[in-house]
């Protein structure tokens, strides 16, 4: 019988609350923190043609789900062997059984969305750089009401379940409620906070390495994402492709990029998003 | 011959972003906005989450390798029916692009205000429909008034006016 996270998550409340508190009485720096990350973000870093796919589908979906829009047809089994091929990494590594011992644990599994934890601060999406695409696409996972939501201290797929096979009890009781995303946070940093006080606290909970996960699912329009961030050379770069006097003229990836920053004005001006240059 | 080749590992769909392995074997993430070496994790999560697309193709060169990305570009463009222009804007779309006239450089001298001006009056009809906004593009192309910004410019009009006035020579 497949677990509520939301449930797992809520259990540990109290047990992340407390080893949190303790942290952050015993450093300045980390009562600083636990302050600050408890009004992390949650986001996901995007390419312009994923900003294609969630607007054409008006809606931020699984990858399952996008494999379903792309093939509509299919049926679930060559989904799910799709969804399976995108697993397996350029190592010939099949992350599969990983993934989907993680999802098959917990009711609403298979419609997980996964986001990051971030902060504010300099840079995309709190980092110096950005992870992989060129926008940031910041959400409130409480709006709509969601079917599932928590948080864990990492990718975990790699955390609890690399052998294929979840290790429940970690999982379990590594799952935080939203609402505790600061103290789960202070538990996973507090050693680097008080090893390097002066650095900002965004810079601390996202990097190209290592992050902390959000889980959720459940509807959640487009017209709910609150904020776009990039960085702002390629705001200039997307500004300039989109107003070129000639757009024959243009590179494919420059009116590539035009066209990601048309889909941003669209949002902005249906939905009231923010377009935030970091 | 060097049998050494670059590699692009994976992409985005649209080309923009791409995972790329150098002469050496160094792994790189190259994007709009910059280049920073990568890890084999990051290629496995920008594939299995972001859509990142796995290629595994050798390249003589990186120039190659970088025409390559504009086909890959291009292909996206053309299946999401090429390159759009301002034509299906409605008027709040209209005017928010022309705010971000602002923000761009000048382009041959001219400035991108005019030049977006020009191109919504022409390419989009709701811009053209709305009153207001059909004022403010056209007050957009309206040429500056001429005039002297400078001592030397002032100095140089003071010459001028003094020869326009000096008598013609018998």
């Amino acid at each position: 019988m497949a677990r509520s996270v939301v449930k797992a998550a809520r259990a540990n409340s109290a047990s992340v609350q407390q080893r949190a508190g303790v942290l952050a009485g015993q450093a300045l720096a980390v009562r600083r923190f636990r302050a600050q990350a408890s009004r992390a973000d949650a986001g996901t870093t995007v390419t312009v043609d994923k900003l294609d796919r969630l607007d054409a589908a008006e809606e931020v979906i699984s990858t399952r789900d996008v494999i379903r829009g792309s093939n509509p047809g299919w049926g679930d089994r060559r989904v799910e062997a799709e969804f399976r091929r995108g697993q397996i990494d350029q190592q010939g590594v099949d992350w599969y059984p990983s993934r989907n011992a993680f999802e098959r644990h917990w009711q609403h599994g298979t419609r997980f969305v996964y986001f990051a934890l971030v902060g504010a601060g300099p840079g995309l999406a709190g980092l110096a750089q950005p992870r992989y695409g060129d926008f940031t696409i910041i959400l409130d996972p409480l709006d709509p009401e969601p079917d599932a939501l928590a948080v864990f201290p990492g990718n975990t797929a790699a955390l609890y379940a690399s052998s294929g096979s979840l290790n429940v009890a970690a999982c379990e009781a590594a799952a935080a409620a939203w609402s505790d995303r600061g103290d789960l946070l202070t538990v996973k940093h507090s050693r680097h906070v008080v090893a390097n006080p002066a650095k900002p606290w965004g810079q601390v909970v996202c990097t190209a390495r290592d992050f902390s996960e959000v889980v959720r699912a459940g509807e959640l329009p487009v017209s709910k994402v609150t904020e776009v961030r990039m960085v702002a050379d390629v705001r200039r770069r997307a500004i300039d492709a989109l107003l070129a006097p000639d757009t024959t003229a243009l590179t494919q990836r420059q009116a590539a990029l035009a066209a990601g920053m048309r889909t941003l004005i669209r949002w902005q001006e249906r939905y009231g998003l923010s377009i935030v240059v970091t | 011959m060097s049998d050494r080749r670059v590699t692009l590992v994976a992409h985005a769909q649209s080309g923009e972003a791409a995972f790329v392995r150098d002469l050496d074997g160094v792994l790189w993430l190259i994007t709009n906005s910059e280049s920073r070496r990568a890890s084999e994790a990051e290629v496995h999560e920008a594939v299995s989450r972001a859509d990142f697309q796995e290629a595994q193709r050798a390249f003589l060169s990186f120039q190659e390798l970088d025409a390559e990305l504009e086909r890959i570009a291009g292909s996206w463009l053309s299946a999401r029916g090429g390159v759009r222009d301002f034509s299906d804007l409605d008027v709040d779309e209209a005017r928010a692009v022309f705010r971000l006239a602002d923000e761009a450089s000048p382009v041959g001298g001219v400035s991108r205000s005019h030049i977006v001006a020009v191109r919504l009056l022409r390419e989009c009809v709701a811009a053209r429909e709305d009153a207001e906004l059909y004022g403010v593009l056209l007050d957009a192309l309206a040429p500056e008034p001429a005039r002297f910004t400078s001592a030397t410019d002032d100095a140089l009009v003071v010459r001028a006016v003094e020869r326009v006035n000096a008598p013609v020579a018998a």
